[in-house]
């Protein structure tokens, strides 16, 4: 199976790392998703300008043992431009806003893309042959002067170099009235769901023209509204059930063999507040920002503000685990509050084994916990400390006042703007993609590296 | 060795940050918002003591300061729903302890057992404060039932302060909200959602109302009489809803503000105000006779806006009188019709 945990966390090696050091980056090259394919070959990020990049491994090879498993980009393309609804006089953001590959089926991949509004299935496929000798067209592919022409020869196929193409094979538009936050392929393989802030539509991916809504929590009277859907999920096993989390830090288990729509669910995970922990931002906090279904189908991870939890679905009245990822924040809720990180929205992400979990925080750092051992390490991903086959050392967080050891780094003087909000890891391997602003940093586990 | 580093840094948390930590810290410059001035120092723990004086500046900071986001979100060209529906939320939250923590120094004993109900309360039952673009300053002194029923009167409590606060600063938002016609026309599709079932929609015009006092506790007599009103006319809403198709593409915010600058009152009490819109805007039929009595009618159910909206501060004020039609008269009957005409043929 997988490398055990604590090989992890001492030795993290690193790989291919960001494209050229800029200085200053755009906007536009903030990354906004990140996403592994099903088999881990190919990893997918968006960003803000509306643009995908799609990162392949190079196969083993025998002769550069250290250039195996690395990831260099496979395509770049532009999946959405920005749009003007005229209606609404509003902007609509190219922003990717996720990204998710179908189940490979054939020797192309498929991968939806969405923005706020519309969402858009892309074929990504190779060539590397093309037919040569034709008779009408010379090489160039002017055509030939046919008194020229004196015997017929049967067009071959030649190598080329490889070319990867994506063309876009469906526009899924028109759907979404709100910012679509989610989108999630069903284990049928044959339909997809995609959810904004008070709506969740089931489409099937052949059809374009008309989706299924499932679920509306939007009251009849918009100033009655107080919650809101932040992320949706298909159960990996089971393609009737599905999960959505909202604002106010409940979960929704929902079948749709129920009913048509799904607004009455079958299971509502929430944990009761804490009557001594109540704060002004109490709300704030408990919304969930990520939720992510376990591999087996088991279990739930979600993510909020201060935590993040592991529910098991035959339980709904408590998360089974719960995990502080930046508690030392917790005193500090009215200055994020002020300067808006509090409404940051951080994702999460199981390993292949459902034996550790990872999501990101500020300062360049992001957090792994162990559910076994229950240990947890704090990393950073950051050019300075880096470089390429580097150990990544652990870092510490010491809230202000305390003992403070070297090299440990107080909570005051963490950098807000540097917020680790994306991350995935590889359906089976200890490799893991971590988006830092406009930079892409892979880890790998050092073990997993040396055995190969 | 390697598990020291590995230990959950939270058990040494707890030995680092204990003791009252009350006096503001140095904060690094990253965490402020870029050029905005701090009114108030925010204090780093929360309090939960409510009584102290700390409890009560962190709060009203944190009023002031999610006010000010949600009128900044509501002008962003993309406001982000989950964000605004957040800000208001704490904005209600806020406001109810206010209202519990005045309540609970007040002498009348029902006060802290009705709070303590309304801490049990379902979010829903409260009304909605906030997330409507008009009423962003004044919808923030929700739910009736905790204006009703904690009749303070303010001259009896010199701790009052919180609330003669937060109406201090809500009529100085009053006079300072921009409201252009973009911040209306941002979100069309709003007024057009709530045309599209009028029984709820006039049902929370007629609350709003309610809310357009601004805290002020001397109205809790015409607040409950005017709550009471409401009830009337909310219970006697028809849902017929046919009509109101034929007018789902007509955006009629602009029309009640024009309704609101005529001064019209929204507490016919008893009218089944549910499709009053739609059949107003019909091409007159024989059966409305004579037209401008029945206009008179039709226009007394429809709540003003000019209430919570500094477009007509003039009619404000009168909020303390007895609900009255300023619409009279036949000729103005006439003036409207040729008014409502001209906008069913655009």
């Amino acid at each position: 199976m997988l490398s055990p945990i604590q090989v992890l966390c001492s030795d993290i090696t690193t790989l291919s790392l960001e494209p050229e050091p800029f200085a200053s980056y755009t906007e536009a090259d903030i990354i906004s998703t990140v996403e592994f394919n099903h088999t881990g070959e190919l990893l997918a990020t968006g960003d803000k300008g509306g643009r995908v990049v799609i990162f392949q491994r190079e196969p083993e090879s025998k002769t550069e043992p250290f250039s195996q498993g690395e990831y260099n980009v496979y395509s770049t393309f532009q999946s959405h431009e920005p749009e003007f609804d005229y209606l609404k006089s509003l902007e609509i953001e190219e922003k990717i806003n996720k990204i998710r590959w179908l189940p490979q089926q054939n020797a192309a991949h498929f991968l939806l893309s969405t923005n706020d509004k519309t969402i858009k299935l892309w074929k990504v496929s190779e060539r590397d042959k093309r037919p040569e000798g034709y008779n009408l067209k010379d090489e160039e592919g002017r055509i030939k002067d046919i008194s020229t022409v004196t015997s017929l020869q049967v067009p071959v196929l030649m190598p080329m170099d490889l070319m990867v193409e994506v063309s876009p094979r469906r526009v899924f538009a028109n759907a979404h009235t709100y910012h679509v936050n989610s989108i999630s392929v069903n284990s049928d393989y044959e339909t997809y769901m995609s959810a904004d802030d008070l709506r969740i539509n089931l489409w099937h991916l052949d059809i374009t023209d008309r989706s299924f809504n499932i679920v509306d929590i939007k009251p009849a009277n918009m100033e009655d509204l107080t919650e809101v859907i932040t992320a949706a999920e298909f159960h990996p096993h089971h393609c009737n059930l599905f999960v959505y989390s909202s604002s106010k830090g409940t979960l929704r288990l929902c079948d749709m063999r129920e009913a048509a729509l799904c607004d009455k669910h079958s299971k509502l995970f929430e944990e009761p507040e804490d009557p001594s922990a109540r704060s002004f931002f109490s709300e704030i906090i408990s919304s969930v920002s990520d939720v992510k279904f376990s591999h087996s189908g088991r279990y739930l991870l979600t993510r909020d503000y201060l935590t993040a939890k592991v529910w098991d679905l035959n339980m709904e009245s408590k998360p089974l685990e719960t995990y502080q990822v930046h508690d030392y924040l917790r005193s500090k809720l009215c200055s994020l509050y002020e300067n808006d990180c509090i409404f940051d929205k951080f994702e999460c992400a199981w390993n292949g084994s459902d034996s550790v979990i990872m999501t990101g925080a500020y300062n360049n750092f992001f957090r792994m916990f162990d559910r076994n051992t229950k240990r947890d390490v704090t990393l950073e991903a950051s050019r300075e400390s880096s470089k390429p086959r580097a150990v990544l050392k652990p870092r510490r967080v010491c809230a202000a006042g305390g003992k403070r050891r070297k090299d440990d780094i107080s909570v005051d003087s963490l950098d807000f703007t540097k917020k680790i909000l994306h991350t995935a890891w590889h359906p089976t391997e200890n490799i893991i993609a971590i988006a830092a602003t406009n930079n892409l940093y892979i880890f790998q586990d050092k073990l997993n590296s040396e055995m190969h | 060795m390697e598990s020291k580093n590995l230990t959950v840094y939270g058990s040494e948390r707890h030995s680092c940050v204990q003791g009252p930590c009350l006096t503001t810290e140095a904060f690094s410059l990253k965490m402020i918002m870029k050029g905005q001035k701090r009114k108030f120092p925010p204090e780093d723990v929360e309090v939960s003591d409510r009584s102290s004086s700390t409890w009560e500046s962190q709060r009203q900071f944190v009023f002031s300061v999610s006010l000010n986001k949600y009128q900044h979100g509501q002008e962003l060209p993309e406001p982000s729903l989950r964000r605004s529906v957040l800000i208001a939320n704490t904005l209600r939250q806020i406001n109810l302890q206010a209202c519990r923590s005045v309540c609970v120094d007040g002498p009348i004993p029902p006060c802290s057992s009705l709070s303590a109900l309304q801490e049990n309360e379902q979010e829903s039952r409260w009304n909605k404060v906030v997330p409507a673009k008009h009423h962003s300053a004044e919808g923030v002194i929700n739910s009736d039932s905790a204006l009703t029923t904690c009749p303070v009167d303010s001259s009896h409590h010199p701790s009052n302060s919180a609330t003669t606060a937060i109406s201090s600063i809500l009529t100085a938002l009053d006079s300072n909200i921009d409201w252009s016609p973009q911040a209306a026309q941002r979100m069309p599709l709003r007024s057009l959602e709530n045309l599209q079932r009028p029984s709820e929609g006039n049902a929370a015009w007629a609350k709003q109302g309610v809310r357009g006092y601004g805290g002020s506790w001397e109205q809790q007599e015409e607040c409950r009489a005017r709550e009471s009103n409401m009830d009337a006319m909310r219970s006697s809403y028809l849902s017929d809803l046919t009509v109101e198709d034929l007018f789902q593409d007509i955006d009629t915010s602009l029309l009640e503000r024009d309704m609101g600058v005529l001064g019209l009152r929204g507490n016919g009490g008893g009218y089944s105000g549910g499709d009053d819109l739609p059949r107003y805007l019909l091409p007159f039929s024989p059966s409305s006779h004579p037209l401008s009595f029945s206009l008179n009618q039709n226009l007394k159910c429809l709540p003003s806006f000019s209430s919570f909206s500094p477009l007509s501060p003039s009619v404000s004020p009168s909020l303390s009188s007895p609900p009255s039609v300023f619409f009279s008269g036949q000729n103005q009957g006439l003036e409207l019709e040729h008014l409502m005409e001209i906008l069913v043929e655009s």
